[in-house]
């Protein structure tokens, strides 16, 4: 499966500014766009970002290299699986920035009248066939999953790596018999890399995450359900310039690079 | 069934030897700590001795030599058909009185309805059928204890051990017991351990003193309570007890504190060791020398007087006298100042102190 | 015996006061609860497909982990109060681990045992039996973390009653096994009881070794826990909905538990 960039326009003005970016060594704050609240003084202020779990490498690099560009910022970041992070943003949890697994769950945060501006896709993901290393049960491809003695493990339906599973299942047109429907991905991993599932349907990012610990197989169906990740600054932050700074940095080049050598698509 | 047994704990300090003929009871007297308790534990199978074998009715309960070897043998307690009556009645809280009693019997393999009736049977022998269907927390003490010992035998023991069975009954309640008692251990093998010299002369052909884990005296109640050989059996037996030497018609005790004066025909050598036991209630005390000179005396400081219900017991160290109120009060000045004890010759008993087929301590 | 309303207390106000406080830690978040329950999709929310296969595995697996608590713990409690060897201490240490173990830990420990590429796994997967992803892993789990549970309560109770009973037993002539059978075990039946009910509370409410060492799969290894766990992801008012029934599920449990644990004690009445 290939990636093709969506908005070639885009990479060239995320080009321009990365050349900026690289010129710059000082604290002068870049202006990225396109951004409606682009500032010239110095980032000040600490923000809380609530990243969906799956983002958790990827965004624990972002904040890193967003402070030591920005001297006089921190950035704290807490991982959950994303309805979880919307329940706790609904019930007043003091967050500054939310990156979701999914779109369904950024509406629920829109729907609850809570996001700044509206929210920025930055990254996709689609599904992969993970098997223990050595591929014991023989997984050659999609079909082969639907196998009579193959463990399958996914995600249940009601999570956004289930909901991609059913998607792709039913435009393959394949009925799956899983021996176990985990409510997260990072489940369905824990059972393929301990050797207890035969194989188990999870992304792109956790087989790139999981190194050596399991090998991974394309598939061709997973074009069929890509999940999109939006990300948006909240309302009534304490400091909303670093909030959409950081919105920013991660939709542009510097995010989209440390995103894309994890595996995720693009927007 | 006759017992033999011979006895060695080591943490406990005690080693005994003793025997029980088929139908004999034998009490076994002595003061707290003695031994008692253990004895009756290890005889039971509950506690474990060093060396030591015990055999009852042919069959050997335990046989632990010294030094180990193949030779040891210890049945365990439910097969040795000896049944422990302890002061508690320990009727099991969640059976009836009847299956209290018929547990013996059922555990033995009798059929439900078969151990019923041999319970029954032994709830009439103690007079308490009546109660066959309450529980245990219906019961008062002396209706538990009673029950407690026809549970104890219904199994039919060839050995019944009896520890004090009546000590923690009212005063009123005990004469019944005793009387009970007494009628069922006449056919009976049975150890019973007691404080009280009345359960001895009641229900034990014979008797045993234990004292800091040996036997010190042995043989009838008669024989081992009117000549007491320690200070614990006379106690018991609420006798004063001398012992000493004979010089000519006095005997003077062992660490000369006193010298008994005109003793009756002593019965011993002339500087053999010599015994005297009199009751207190035979003793007069008075800060004078005795009127008669022919009664026996002894010249001793008068320690204390104590109320002991109706009548006053007069102390020295060597001699206790009871008197009345009203000598009582006329003693009363006289207390810290040597006073004399007297007694009629014809009251008091003088006997060896050392009787060669009595005792058999090791 | 409760004490009469006129007798003293000897309690001090500020204990009360502090002990109101307690409470209401523990009761206000089930209030909270109970005030998110949309009641009016109530009954349609609980009655769902997935939700009645959640409870109904949760019930069987839950009666079948404290009967297997009872078998096996039992014996443990009556080994721990009555006997003494060398380590002995250790052991009722080593026992008494999964009461403080986090669940999940246990699990992973459960893994490693009986998964397939655990210690026993391979054995068991050359008999052909399956334990990975079955009913039988989630009894599994819900034992493991159950046990301690009965072992505990039972062996308080062992040691309270003492063994007096026992050696007059056994001096009427009963075999060790007819002295368990007719006065250990009914005079400790009342322990044995509350100590079940606990592990069933406990097997019930079990979820971190249950997810980690079982799997999730409704009517197979899907305990209303796990479904609980789940429905948050897409839908809070049955997961709330859920959870008052396990709640409710568990104060009718802890109540019998409650009751049978206090035996009845009789006045001993004096009679002539």
């Amino acid at each position: 499966m290939t990636r093709t960039p969506r908005s070639p326009s885009l990479v060239a003005a995320v080009g321009l500014v990365a050349l900026a970016l690289a010129g710059c060594a000082s604290a002068t704050p870049a202006a990225t766009t396109p951004s409606p609240s682009a500032t010239v003084a110095a980032l000040d202020g600490d923000i809380t970002v609530f990243a969906a779990a799956s983002l958790k490498t990827t965004f624990t690099d972002l904040a890193e290299s967003f402070e030591s560009e920005n001297p006089g910022t921190t950035v704290a970041l807490n991982f959950a699986g994303s309805s979880d992070l919307v329940t706790q943003i609904v019930e007043g949890a003091p967050a500054d920035v939310f990156a979701s697994a999914d779109t369904k769950n950024m509406t629920k945060l829109t729907d609850a009248a809570l996001a700044e501006s509206d929210p920025v896709d930055f990254a996709t993901n689609v599904l992969e066939i993970a098997v223990p290393p050595g591929n014991p049960a023989g997984i050659t491809d999609f079909a082969s999953l639907a196998g009579p003695d193959v463990k399958l493990v996914v995600c249940a339906p009601e999570v956004p790596c289930g909901s991609a599973t059913a998607a792709v299942a039913t435009a393959a047109g394949i009925t799956l018999t899983p021996v176990s429907e985990e409510s997260s991905v990072t489940d369905v991993l824990g059972k393929v890399t301990s050797g207890e599932a035969d194989a188990g349907l999870v992304y792109v990012t956790d087989v790139t995450a999981a190194g050596d610990a399991v090998e991974g197989l394309e598939f061709d169906e997973s074009a069929e359900a890509v999940n999109t990740y939006p990300i948006v600054a909240l309302q009534d932050s304490a400091s909303a310039d670093v909030a959409q700074a950081f919105v920013d940095y991660v939709a542009g080049r510097a995010g989209q690079d440390v995103l894309r050598a994890a595996g995720f698509g693009a927007p | 069934m006759s017992f033999s047994l011979d006895l060695h704990v080591a943490e406990r300090d005690v080693r005994l030897t003793l025997a029980v003929a088929d139908g004999e009871t034998l009490a076994i007297l002595g003061p707290n700590g003695a031994g008692k308790s253990t004895l009756l534990g290890t005889i039971a199978g509950l506690i474990k001795p060093d060396t030591g074998r015990a055999e009852l009715g042919g069959t050997v309960l335990f046989d632990l030599p010294p030094g180990g070897g193949t030779r040891q043998l210890w049945r365990p307690p439910h097969q040795r058909g000896v049944s422990l009556l302890a002061q508690e009645a320990l009727l099991f809280p969640h059976l009836s009185v009847l299956d209290n009693v018929a547990f013996g019997p059922r555990s033995a393999g009798a059929s439900s309805s078969r151990a019923r009736q041999i319970a029954t049977r032994w709830l009439r022998e103690v007079d308490a059928d009546q109660l066959s269907a309450r529980r245990p927390a219906e019961l008062s003490g002396g209706q538990a204890q009673r029950i407690a010992v026809a549970r104890a035998l219904a199994s039919d023991p060839g050995l019944l051990l009896l520890d004090e069975p009546l000590a923690a009954l009212d005063i009123s309640v005990a004469p019944a017991m005793r009387r009970l008692l007494r009628r069922v251990l006449a056919e009976r093998s049975a150890l019973i351990v007691t404080h009280d010299v009345l359960d001895a002369y009641t229900l034990a052909d014979r008797v045993v003193i234990v004292e800091g884990g040996r036997i010190v005296d042995e043989g009838t109640p008669a024989d081992v309570f009117d000549r007491p050989r320690s200070a614990f059996a006379a106690g018991l037996a609420g006798l004063n007890l001398l012992t000493g030497i004979r010089r000519g018609t006095t005997l003077v005790t062992a660490d000369a504190a006193a010298t008994v004066a005109n003793l009756p025909e002593p019965g011993v050598a002339e500087g053999a060791p010599l015994s005297l036991a009199v009751r207190p209630a035979a003793v007069s005390v008075s800060a004078l020398p005795p009127a008669d000179p022919a009664l026996t005396h002894v010249r001793a400081e008068l320690i204390d007087l104590e109320p002991r219900g109706d009548c006053i017991r007069a102390r020295s160290v060597v001699l206790a006298a009871d008197v009345s109120p009203k000598e009582a009060a006329q003693l009363d000045a006289a207390v810290g100042s040597p006073v004399w004890f007297s007694f009629a010759a014809s009251s008091a008993t003088v006997y060896p102190t050392v009787h060669s087929d009595r005792t058999t301590s090791s | 015996m409760r004490p009469s309303p006129t007798s003293y207390s000897g309690v001090p106000r500020w204990v009360l006061a502090i002990a109101a406080i307690g409470a209401a830690f523990v009761l206000l978040p089930l209030l909270a609860m109970v005030l998110r329950v949309n009641w009016a999709e109530f009954v349609p929310l609980i009655s769902s497909e997935s939700s009645v296969a959640a409870l109904l595995l949760s019930l069987r697996t839950s009666l079948a982990a404290t009967a297997l608590c009872v078998i096996f713990g039992v014996p443990m409690a009556l080994v721990l109060a009555r006997t003494d060897f060398w380590g002995q201490k250790v052991l009722r240490s080593l026992v008494l681990l999964p009461l403080v173990l986090p669940p999940v830990v246990g699990g992973i420990a459960l893994l490693y045992t009986f998964g397939r590429r655990g210690l026993l796994g391979q054995t068991f997967e050359l008999l052909g039996i399956e334990i990975a992803f079955s009913t039988t892993a989630v009894v599994i789990a819900q034992t493991f973390v159950a046990l301690p549970f009965l072992v505990l309560s039972l062996e308080g109770a062992l040691r309270t009653v003492g063994s007096r009973y026992e050696a007059v037993g056994a001096t009427l002539g009963a075999s060790p096994t007819t002295v368990l059978r007719r006065i250990t075990l009914p005079l400790v039946l009342p322990a044995v009881l509350s100590g079940a009910v606990l592990s069933f509370a406990r097997a019930l409410g079990e979820f971190g070794a249950t997810l980690t060492f079982a799997g999730s799969l409704q009517g197979t290894t899907r305990t209303l826990p796990l479904e609980i766990y789940l429905q948050r992801e897409t839908d809070p008012d049955t997961a709330v909905a859920l959870s008052l029934v396990l709640v409710v599920v568990a104060i009718v449990i802890v109540s019998l538990a409650h009751r049978t644990g206090v035996p009845s004690r009789r006045r001993t009445r004096v009679l002539s």
